[in-house]
């Protein structure tokens, strides 16, 4: 999985691709929990995300109870087969996803 | 001729004014200004120049001549209407004005009129004939000459009680005048169209100008044509009418003069022979009653010849100023005469003359009398001698002859009141010379008009003439005269009238007839080019700018001139033939499209299309498309086994597109078939194949190919590229990349090219994509290529691994990079994938690989299972769920089954049909653990009272169509199953 973090002041974009599973997770959790302290507006963009799992899960709530503190946290270009994934496990009832 | 030198240079300074305000106008800033203010600038420049005119006026005779109207003429036709009218006005009221600093009166009404004038016939012309813009000097010459011409026929219009003077003016300066104003608006218009060509032609490209001469020299327009000959068939009719009115003028005026001095010389001559004839008869009575009273030398019985010397005493007696007296007795002797050698020795019918005398003696008596005009005697000819001769009463008859001496004095008196005051026209005379006294001829006219030398060398040329002739002379001042003689009791009676007098109503009628024929015809000739112009030229303007759009492709144009019955037919046929061509054209269409549906067809059964092509072979997968930009293409693709272990497979691309790629694709599409099936290699199957194409390729055309032969039990490709793009191989675990190969030249290019072979060893998982230009060189709408990174991300991050999923994928990258923009080429691609045939081996749907259980190992995994799901039909979304339940299921076992330790795991893989589905099974020895046995958690919760944990067995849950667990033999045994459609 490759990430890229994209920073404008203190809004913070987060580019997801490839698979967001159980062996990358610890590549995006060293990000959310070190690199979130002066991040008011944190955006996830899945375009070119394939899947997620429920490590990947695990890591958006983390990052988005962090961001419910300090800011605000969108979920944007998420793939079919992932809203659908949000949708299963009522993560589209707490995530904002554009 | 200094007159000529003068005129010509009065003429010569519209020119020059016009060729310095043309230059002004081009080069200077007074191009630039308004054109109402240069309008009225040239109008007062030119309107002072024509004051010039008429201030300088240039004598000629008794007359003043100048060079007006080329003025207003030459400031209309050249810059424009206005500055003509404006000239005009200016030159006309200078005109009317100048008379008070002694121009002269008698022409002033005309020359005004005629200057104002000028200029309002330049700014019609201009307007209406020329569509407002400078015209060629021939129409100059022809209005110049117009204007002059109705400048006279003003001349006359406002003398019709004087038309004498009026004619002399007019004949005098008419010539002269009309040259002048001619060749002036000649040079002016001349040069100003020389010195405008030759800044067009600066201005234009080389090129052009050689385009636009041609164009001048080659065609005429229609008004050019029509007024040519208008202009010669007026001119013939012209001169021809003129011809006759001066012919027949001339004729008549002739006669008018013949006439008028036979008239006066008759006068002149019954005027004299009157009074002599009654003189003579007088005498003749007289003499007669002295007769019949002496009866004793003429009474009865006194005829005997002793008497007859008493009757010669008494008849010479009564002789008086008489020449002879005869008296004749009823026979017609001569009894008695005055001169008795006649006496009884002559009678009447001895001569001609005498003869005359005869009725007297027949008629009954009457006292009739018969005077004889002077005769030449019959004895003497150059003897003049006059007769008379009475009845007597007692029968015969008494003669007296006279000769001129006789009544000299009479005469004399008779002529000279006959001559006075005697005019012949206006200032015709007569005249009278005596023979025997021609040194003082008798002269009508008054002192001064003609001189008596004239009349005396008059009198020489006469002598030849017959009488009643008449002939011209001139005298020493240059007056021509006609002349007719006739002599009068031996006088010579001559009657002249001037020439130019005589000839007046001949000359008139020439000239004002031929002003009249001139502005009848220019008038003729305005409305005949008008007319056309407005009814031809205008139409067929109208219908060539309709015509231009239809050859421009515009079918839909309508051509619509209706305005008269030959353009509405011909309108209207244009739009039933166009019409008819559009229907042509789209049955054309149809008949084409249809035929080129069949060579679609043709073309593509020519091509393996039924997928898979060899279902019972699992060692390989191959794919492929074809979709052509026009119905018909030059791509192709082939593939067929060789001997059941090697596949060869190519994709070709032929230049050009449309039925002749087609044709030469099929050609070079067997070809490379036959070759390749003699067992040869790849390369050697491109060198001869070029060199077959070579030897028959008249249309110049290539292709380009890459072909391969893969042999399936090794796993060894060999491969030849004859110029086309390189294909993409992806190996087993890497990503896909362009195979790059030094590619030889393109087929049928050049004969005797040798092809390179390559060669690479592939494994089973290895896949190989081959594609032409059509893919990497589509275009979207803002012409931007998809180019080859765009394919290589297309296919790497493609989830559907069959050969089948990777071309459909391109396709739709292409489709949806493309958008609404048209296709160019041909897309063709050819996806193979090499597979084990070990893989498939006799258990047949089950696959199975244990692992040691790590998250390490969880891509090992996924690969393993996308693997087999990528031979199945699998959807992108089911392959998704399945890879998130391997990455949930196995990730649990390798966290906890062997905490805090390590140990194998097994995954089995199963394919079941009907429906077509796949169970995978997750087996290790770890600590017992039934995750289904956890309650699902509480997906409702807020997030910061979400658990986490559960989550992953709760989506496998939720996505698969079936999961199970069991505890058996000391492993835990975890199933799940998913439909895969």
């Amino acid at each position: 999985m490759n990430i890229t973090k994209m920073k404008e002041n203190s809004a913070l974009t987060i580019l997801l691709e490839g698979r967001l599973d159980t062996a990358t997770a610890p590549m995006l959790e060293s990000v959310i929990t070190g690199e979130l302290s002066d991040v008011t507006d944190l955006c996830f963009d899945l375009q070119n995300l394939e899947y997620i799992s429920s490590a990947g899960l695990r890591l958006l709530l983390t990052a988005q109870k962090i961001m419910n503190k300090q800011g605000q946290m969108t979920v944007k270009n998420a793939n079919d087969a992932i809203k659908e994934i949000f949708e299963i496990t009522g993560f589209s009832d707490i995530l904002t996803v554009a | 001729m200094l007159v000529g030198l003068k005129m010509g240079a009065a003429a010569l300074a519209p020119v020059l004014l016009a060729f310095l305000l043309y230059l002004f106008d081009t080069k200077t800033k007074f191009g630039k200004l308004k054109n109402m203010h240069k309008q009225l600038i040239v109008g007062v420049v030119f309107g002072a120049l024509a004051c010039l005119a008429t201030q300088f006026g240039i004598p000629y005779d008794n007359y003043m001549m100048n060079v007006r109207s080329a003025a207003p003429l030459t400031a209309g036709l050249v810059f424009g209407g206005p500055s003509g009218i404006i000239a005009g006005v200016i030159g006309g009221l200078y005109r009317w004005f100048s008379v008070y600093w002694g121009v002269p009166m008698y022409t002033r009404i005309a020359c005004s009129l005629a200057t104002v004038l000028a200029g309002v016939f330049a700014a019609i012309c201009r307007k209406f004939m020329f569509n407002g813009k400078k015209t060629s000097w021939f129409y100059g010459v022809f209005l110049a000459i117009a204007t002059e011409v109705v400048h006279m026929l003003l001349v006359f219009l406002t003398h019709m009680d004087d038309i004498m003077t009026a004619f002399a003016v007019v004949k005098k300066t008419a010539v002269p005048m009309i040259a002048a104003n001619a060749v002036s608006l000649f040079m002016s218009l001349l040069f100003v169209s020389l010195v405008s060509k030759r800044r067009m032609r600066k201005e234009m490209p080389v090129g052009m100008t050689e385009t636009a001469q041609k164009q001048d020299k080659g065609t005429r327009t229609i008004t050019q044509t029509f007024s040519l000959h208008l202009l010669v068939s007026v001119f013939v009719a012209f001169v021809a009418t003129i011809g006759f009115t001066y012919f027949l003028q001339d004729n008549v005026g002739n006669l008018e003069a013949t006439d008028l001095l036979t008239i006066n010389i008759n006068d002149v001559k019954s005027d004299i022979s009157g009074t002599v004839n009654s003189e003579i008869e007088k005498k003749l009575k007289n003499v007669a009653n002295n007769v019949e009273k002496n009866t004793t030398d003429f009474g009865e019985g006194a005829w005997d010849s002793e008497n007859d010397l008493s009757r010669t005493k008494f008849l010479y007696g009564n002789l008086g100023n008489m020449t002879e007296i005869y008296y004749i007795d009823t026979n017609g002797d001569v009894i008695a005469c005055s001169d008795e050698q006649y006496v009884r020795n002559f009678n009447l019918h001895d001569s001609e003359q005498s003869k005359a005398f005869l009725f007297l003696l027949d008629e009954p008596y009457n006292r009739l009398t018969f005077v004889q005009d002077y005769m030449p005697m019959g004895y003497d000819s150059t003897e003049y001698r006059k007769f008379a001769a009475i009845q007597l009463k007692n029968g015969g008859i008494l003669q007296i002859a006279a000769d001129k001496s006789s009544f000299q004095v009479l005469i004399r008196e008779t002529m000279d009141s006959a001559a006075t005051n005697r005019h012949i026209g206006q200032s015709g005379f007569i005249f009278i010379v005596n023979p025997d006294d021609k040194d003082k001829p008798i002269i009508s006219a008054p002192e001064g008009t003609v001189s008596t030398d004239d009349v005396l060398t008059f009198t020489k040329t006469v002598s030849e003439l017959e009488n009643g002739k008449m002939l011209t002379y001139e005298t020493a001042d240059g007056t021509s005269y006609y002349y007719m003689k006739d002599v009068v009791e031996g006088y010579l009676v001559v009657a002249c009238i001037p020439v130019s007098e005589a000839d007046f109503s001949r000359d008139i009628s020439v000239y004002i007839g031929a002003f009249m024929q001139l502005v009848v015809f220019f008038i003729l000739f305005l409305v005949v080019f008008f007319l056309i112009k407005n009814i031809i030229i205008d139409n067929i303007h109208k219908i060539n700018s309709s015509l231009a759009k239809i050859t421009n492709g515009d079918l839909s144009t309508r051509v619509d001139v209706h305005e008269n019955e030959e353009f509405a037919s011909l309108s209207d046929d244009i739009n039933t033939t166009v019409s008819r061509l559009k229907e042509y054209i789209s049955e054309a269409e149809k008949r084409i499209d249809q035929e080129l549906a069949y060579a679609k067809s043709i073309q593509h059964s020519a091509l393996p299309s039924v997928f898979p092509p060899y279902p019972d072979r699992t060692e390989f997968d191959i794919y492929a498309t074809m979709n052509t930009a026009k119905e018909v293409g030059g791509d192709f693709y082939d593939f067929y086994l060789l001997n059941n272990d090697r596949l060869a497979f190519l994709i070709a691309d032929v230049s050009g597109k449309g039925i002749p790629a087609a044709m030469f694709m099929m050609t070079a599409k067997t070809m490379l078939k036959s070759y390749t099936e003699t067992g040869i290699g790849v390369a050697d199957v491109f060198t001869l194949a070029n060199q077959k194409l070579c030897e028959s390729n008249e249309a110049g055309m290539f292709v380009t190919a890459w072909m391969g032969i893969l042999d399936l039990k090794s796993g060894v490709l060999k491969f030849a590229n004859a110029g086309h793009n390189p294909p993409l191989i992806k190996h087993k675990d890497g990503s896909f990349e362009y195979l790059k190969s030094k590619p030889g030249l393109v087929l049928a290019g050049m004969d005797g090219i040798k092809y390179r072979e390559n060669e690479m060893t592939l494994v089973p998982g290895d896949e190989l994509f081959l594609y032409t230009d059509g893919v990497t060189e589509a275009t979207d709408a803002n012409t931007v290529l998809f180019g080859e990174e765009n394919l290589k991300n297309t296919l790497d991050t493609c989830q559907n691994r069959t050969a089948k999923g990777r071309c459909d994928t391109v396709i739709d990258a292409v489709n949806a990079f493309v958008g609404e923009a048209p296709q160019f080429d041909d897309i063709t691609m050819l996806s193979l994938r090499y597979q084990c045939s070990d893989e498939k081996g006799d258990e047949k749907n089950v696959k199975e690989l244990t692992i040691e259980a790590k998250i390490e190992n969880i891509e090992a995994v996924t690969e393993f299972v996308d693997n087999e799901l990528e031979l199945l039909d699998c959807s992108p979304r089911a392959m998704m769920q399945i890879n998130v339940a391997i990455d949930e299921l196995f990730g649990n076992i390798a966290n906890y089954a062997y905490h805090p330790g390590h140990g194998p795991a097994t995954v089995r893989v199963e394919v079941v049909e009907e429906p077509l589905s796949v169970v995978i099974t997750f087996i290790d020895a770890g600590q017992p653990f039934d995750p289904l046995a956890k309650d699902d958690p509480d997906i409702t919760a807020s997030a910061e009272d979400r658990e986490i944990g559960g989550l992953g067995i709760f989506m496998v849950k939720k996505t698969m169509d079936e999961v199970g667990y069991e505890y058996k033999d000391g492993k835990n045994i975890l199933t799940i199953k998913k439909k895969l459609n």
